[in-house]
């Protein structure tokens, strides 16, 4: 059916690997992510030596794969780490009945704020709909309002 | 005795036969006995004797005279030329010229009557070649000597030889263009130089030729486990001047075709037909230089030749210079009358740089050019250089080959034809290539900042191998069954070292590793073919064939890229074995000369790559949340990915070669889809998929100065799926394919009595609408070549020219998430369509020296 005529809220009933055949043919994989976090934007813990590049709102990884993810706040303020989810129809234009039409990053990827200095980690699957970026930003007390904690993407291929 | 040569092998054969009973005048005056005279004739494509000289005569003491005479007969007379698939060649042939004491003659006749020239009847006749008749009681059998070739049915609708004329029809400026003129093929005209083309065929999207075995006489041109792709093959290190004519198999349905025949084969022949020596220079646009240089030398076979082939460009648009070089040799030599020895050397070496993709988006929005490339994360910077103006681009290809071949033909008494053909072959290979930008993160070092997808591909590998076969004497069974029974092995062995790292474009400095493998691989065959003919009608062809594979895999990098198991030390060995069967058959009826109805089905592989066999096979399979086996390549212990073809379809022939049309419904189901993976910049393997058309062709030779071919496929390709009316799109795959070749070539008119000839052809191609993602159909493609050119002499000046129209169109098209921007620093990412341009309007003009 239709990807748009399906209800976003929708669960579905059928497996991920059912709904989503894969874009590129590669799935899984394991992955280290450190990133970290101040109170203006998500950083890398080391600045490229030829560019000076701090900034880290950018990450990539194929779907369904082990993710290992610590967050390091350098901030002055509490921050975490959450991401959003989407919707899928832009690369999954018919799905079988009982498929979802959106798409989201498990639970156990959200890193609840964190005071400064602190560092958690998170150990979870990225989902399987790929060729899609999911949005991440932080969860802590008003950093909605600032655009370098809200801008994340997460790019699944 | 009639000898006809050729290096071709397992072609279908016709001698050449008189067109009418040619007299021989017995020479006046010399005593009345019966006198024997061998000749070797050569017979162009036309049936003109080009030579006839004397090999020898009975009685040894016989006169000059007769010879005269045999020579003189021989030389006005007219042949139907010798055939290879239908094709006319020249060839070289033997004729018995018998001269009968003259009959006692009557007053009034001034001379005496002319005994015929006679040919003799084949003592090993060639399968299929049709009975000479001799001309009064004089005649004889007519004998028969095929060395080099063997014999066997075409293997599906699509086993085709295509011959250099048809090669040649439309201009291609690289070897593997030439597969555009086979019908169901198209290979797009390129600029650069260093990777392998893609090839479109049968509802196939071969990126980097993968999918399609190509053999160069009987060495394997593709890798089974590049890491650009498996089966990866470039078969630019040929010299087009050197390539007399392409075998291609359609479909795996001869059971000789080994690893990576998914969609087919394309088997190149090497030879100079014209002998002597050739000059050649071109030059035109982008500053694009060309020489080549040919020895053919006169009195040696068209086997023997040596050559070589220079060529350097700017190339169009930014940062797609270019530079190769390339030598060819080949010597072929009768050791003995039943002994025929090839040896094949080749090196190549190219050197190119890549400008990368460009998305649509921008292009549109006027931010970056259609030939642009994109400045940030694009650009090395050499030592002592700190500036734009001196940085080089970072995406590139070097690429080396050598291969060293023999192959040893040799024919026993008994008419049997044995053959085997040992090879080695080194091949270099890097890349790099960045198609996202600048998202990824390093895994071995988590915390850095990105420093741009720039992937550097390496791959290395020694490989040695041969081929033998025995090609024994037809069998026949009572009046109505002819068969040969052919079995043969075939071995490949490689030890290839691979790397995939993101580098840095800086400096070029690796800065995450991600794969890097030591292989050794084996692939044993054997194969049995049984070709059968029944009342002269039906053919039913095919066998069985083995692949016994091994491949043993060191992971280097296995406790150094998490994740690391507690207490693991770095390193690991993955081996996987297997067999991969190859049941292949054609059935066809020769209802009449103009119309064959043929029916073919078979089983092909090819090899998987070193990561999904790792993957596949590792004691825990890693991956979690779904079955692993909805998602996994391969299964374990299998080594190879498996395509199941079925085709069905009529042929006509008229004219015997002159008017040629096919009509094929082709199926093919593969196992394992190989794609590009724009996050690794190589291919890999994906689910099953499906793919379903129809081919048709017409190839027309109405006179001997105009030649048109022309084909038309319409196919649909598919993932499959769990749900009816739920479609995934195989990427890239055209709606349908329009190829057409026109040439004419021919004698203008005549200078001091010397012919002015001239040639003049046209390539036009419609490729049609292609799924670049399951939403986005990509447009159709619009492409016209042309080429003109006069000789005089032996002088001869051409001008080519490719996208007559100037059209700007993609070569290739992918829909990926990518933050290329023409800003410095990680800009934000997004979906979008991407393109690498093909070239331009491009102009060539070429001066060819015969001397």
């Amino acid at each position: 059916m239709d990807c748009t005529t399906v209800n976003p809220d929708a669960g579905g009933t059928l497996s991920a690997a059912t709904c989503f055949p894969d874009h590129d043919g590669i799935v899984g994989g394991a992955y280290v992510v450190d990133i970290g976090v101040d109170d203006n934007e998500f950083t890398a813990i080391a600045p490229d030596d030829d560019s000076g590049a701090t900034m880290k709102n950018i990450i990539g990884t194929q779907n369904d794969a082990n993710i290992t993810l610590t967050l390091t706040n350098n901030g002055t303020k509490p921050h975490g780490f959450q991401v959003a989810c989407v919707s899928v129809c832009d690369v999954y234009s018919s799905l079988p009945a009982g498929c979802p039409a959106s798409a989201c990053f498990p639970s156990d990827s959200t890193i609840a704020p964190i005071q400064p200095g602190a560092s958690a980690t998170v150990m979870f699957i990225t989902p399987t709909p790929d060729g899609l970026i999911y949005p991440f930003f932080s969860n802590g007390p008003g950093d909605s309002a600032v655009s370098g904690l809200s801008n994340g993407q997460w790019s699944l291929m | 005795m009639i000898v006809a040569l050729s290096g071709a092998a397992r072609a279908q054969l016709r001698q050449a036969e008189a067109l009418d009973p040619i007299v021989a005048v017995y020479p006046a005056g010399e005593p009345p006995r019966e006198t024997q005279v061998a000749l070797q004739l050569v017979v162009d494509e036309t049936g003109r004797v080009e030579s006839a000289v004397e090999i020898s005569r009975l009685p040894r003491d016989a006169s000059d005279a007769f010879v005269n005479a045999a020579v003189e007969a021989a030389k006005t007379a007219r042949f139907a030329s010798s055939s290879r698939d239908g094709q006319p060649i020249r060839s070289r042939i033997e004729y018995v010229v018998v001269f009968h004491p003259p009959t006692p003659t009557s007053p009034t006749s001034p001379t005496p009557p002319a005994a015929p020239v006679t040919a003799q009847t084949p003592a090993l006749p060639a399968a299929g070649a049709p009975p000479v008749a001799g001309s009064g009681p004089a005649a004889r059998p007519e004998e028969v000597l095929v060395r080099g070739v063997g014999w066997s049915s075409p293997r599906g609708l699509g086993d085709i030889r295509v011959d250099r004329e048809t090669l040649t029809a439309a201009p291609h400026q690289q070897t593997s263009e030439m597969l555009s003129a086979a019908p169901g093929f198209f290979v797009d005209h390129e600029d650069g130089e260093g990777l392998g083309n893609d090839v479109y065929l049968r509802g196939f999207d071969l990126d980097y030729g993968s999918g399609i075995e190509m053999k160069i006489g009987e060495v394997p041109i593709n890798i089974p486990l590049h890491i650009h792709g498996q089966g990866y093959a470039d078969v630019n290190f040929i010299i087009p001047e050197v390539v007399r004519s392409i075998r291609v198999l359609e479909g795996p349905y001869d059971p000789r075709q080994g690893d990576a025949a998914i969609a087919g084969s394309a088997m190149f022949d090497l030879g100079v037909t014209e002998r002597g020596y050739q000059q050649r220079v071109t030059y035109g646009s982008f500053n694009q230089a060309r020489v080549v240089g040919i020895a053919a030398p006169e009195g040696a076979s068209d086997e023997t030749f040596a050559a070589f082939a220079l060529r350097e460009t700017q190339g169009f648009g930014q940062d797609r210079a270019a530079k190769s070089a390339s030598v060819n040799a080949q010597y072929g030599v009768d050791l003995t009358d039943s002994d025929h020895l090839r040896i094949l050397a080749t090196g190549y070496g190219s050197s190119a740089a890549l400008p990368g993709v460009v998305r649509l988006d921008d292009i549109n929005a006027g931010r970056v050019g259609y030939y642009d490339a994109y400045k940030y994360f694009n650009s090395y910077f050499p030592s002592n250089c700190a500036s734009a103006s001196c940085a080089q681009p970072a995406q590139g290809v070097q690429a080396v080959r050598v291969i060293v071949a023999a192959q040893l033909d040799h024919t026993t008494s008994t008419g049997a034809r044995f053959e085997v053909a040992p090879w080695v072959m080194w091949t270099n290979f890097l890349s790099r290539q960045n198609y996202t930008g600048d998202q990824d993160s390093s895994n071995l070092q988590p915390q850095l900042a990105s420093l741009g997808d720039l992937w550097q591909l390496t791959n290395v590998e020694t490989a040695w191998g041969m081929t033998a076969l025995v090609h024994p004497k037809l069998v026949r069974l009572g009046q109505s069954i002819e068969i040969v029974v052919e079995p043969g092995v075939s071995l490949r062995a490689g030890h290839t070292n691979q790397s995939k790292d993101l580098v840095n474009p800086a400096d070029l400095d690796p800065w995450d590793y991600r794969w890097n493998y030591t292989l050794n691989t084996i692939d044993f065959a054997g194969y049995v073919d049984v070709d059968a003919r029944f009342w002269e009608k039906l053919r039913i062809s095919g066998g069985v064939r083995g692949d016994f594979l091994d491949v043993a895999i060191n992971d280097n990098l296995a406790g150094v890229v998490p994740p690391i198991p507690s207490g693991a030390l770095p390193g690991s060995a993955t081996n996987v074995t297997g067999v991969a069967p190859g049941p292949r058959g054609t059935i066809a009826y020769d209802a009449i000369p103009e119309l064959t109805p043929v029916v073919s089905a078979g089983e092909g592989f090819r090899s998987l790559d070193a990561a999904s066999l790792t993957l596949c096979n590792a004691p825990t399979v890693k991956v979690t949340g779904v079955s692993p086996y909805d998602v996994l390549p391969c299964k374990p212990g299998d080594p190879y990915s498996r395509v199941t073809s079925f085709e069905a379809g009529l042929k006509s022939d008229i004219g015997k070669g002159r008017f040629v049309t096919t009509l094929t419904a082709f199926q093919a189901n593969v196992a394992n889809e190989l794609v590009f993976e724009v996050d690794s910049g190589g291919l890999t393997t994906e689910g099953a998929s499906t793919r379903r058309g129809i081919v048709g062709s017409f190839l027309a030779r109405p006179n001997g100065w105009l030649l048109a071919s022309s084909a038309l496929s319409l196919q649909t390709a598919h993932f499959n799926t769990l749900f009816v009316g739920t479609s995934h799109y195989v990427p890239n795959v055209p709606t349908f394919l329009l190829r057409t070749d026109v040439n004419a070539h021919g004698t203008l008119f005549r200078v001091h009595g010397v012919p002015l000839t001239g040639r003049a052809g046209i390539g036009y191609t419609l490729l049609g609408q292609r799924h670049v993602n399951d939403v986005i159909l990509a447009p159709a493609k619009n492409i016209l070549n042309a080429q003109a050119s006069l000789r005089y002499r032996f002088v001869e000046l051409g001008v080519d020219m490719y996208n007559v129209f100037g059209l700007e169109y993609p070569d290739d098209e992918e829909y990926f998430v990518s933050n290329w921007s023409q800003l410095p620093g990680q800009q934000r990412a997004s979906p979008g369509i991407h393109i690498v341009a093909a070239p331009p309007r491009t102009t060539v003009a070429t001066l060819t020296l015969y001397l």
